[in-house]
């Protein structure tokens, strides 16, 4: 699917996508990551998760949540470039508040509270104190 | 005017029993349902996904179908990226929240859940 191309109906309301869509730009702001997110069939689970991770625009530095409602089936992945900074533990912490909202079928606020923890942990804060002399 | 509620006809005195207590009921009834409205077409754990896929803030290549499907046939069964049991009832083998797994130690990072 092309950017931003979606076809037939939205599995969300107008608020929950935008709240979502606001989510991922904020995430990407504060992480300096590129967040994305897909809702559909995983036909072959993860390696499909991970195939989709492959083709996006720049996989080095994207994180991606895929999440099949039917499979009932959630994959984060992320690059091997930034392992480093968002660790398989943090991905599991995200899992955990992403599976808490989706048990009660809040697709939409799971994957934007998933997103919250993943770039907080991401997030490098700016060094205000350096052994370097200025 | 006055003169018609000193003395009501039958018309005005089923109005103001029945009617008014109707619309008063009809009011409440409508604060109680219309957030469920507006909540018609969320999706319920259990009921099937009947939307097409999603992608948001991505830019893909390619078709979002043609790109799942391109899957080498390695990862299926590599190591690095296990597959959870599938099975038709998911609650009965793995309970809610939990079958969070640790994934690839190779190249890929992240993590798996069922739920």
């Amino acid at each position: 699917m092309p950017a931003g191309d979606r076809v037939g109906p939205l599995p969300f309301s107008l608020a929950q996508y935008a709240g979502l869509e606001r989510a991922l730009a904020r995430a990407e702001q504060a992480s300096g990551l590129h967040f994305t997110a897909y809702i559909g069939e995983l036909p072959e689970g993860r390696a499909s998760a991970v195939a989709l991770h492959r083709h996006v625009a720049d996989p080095a530095t994207c994180v991606l949540v895929a999440v099949d409602p039917d499979r009932r089936l959630l994959e984060i992945v992320t690059s091997a470039e930034i392992r480093e900074r968002l660790s398989d533990r943090v991905c599991r912490l995200a899992c955990l508040t992403m599976t808490s909202r989706f048990v009660i079928g809040d697709i939409a606020a799971g994957i934007r509270d998933g997103v919250i923890v993943l770039a907080d942990h991401a997030r490098q804060p700016v060094t205000l104190h350096t052994d370097e002399p200025g | 005017m006055l003169a018609v509620f000193d003395h009501p006809s039958a018309l005005i005195q089923i109005l103001t029993l029945i009617g008014i207590p109707l619309l008063i009921v009809a009011a409440i009834a409508l604060m109680v349902l219309m957030p469920g409205w507006t909540r018609a077409g969320r999706w319920r754990p259990g009921q099937p996904w009947e939307h097409d896929p999603v992608l948001i803030n991505a830019e893909l290549a390619r078709d979002v179908t043609q790109a799942l499907a391109d899957v080498p046939e390695a990862d299926v069964t590599a190591p690095g990226h296990p597959q959870l049991p599938v099975t038709a009832d998911v609650t009965a083998v793995v309970p809610a929240v939990s079958g969070i797994v640790e994934v690839a130690q190779g190249g890929e990072g992240g993590a798996s859940a069922r739920w």
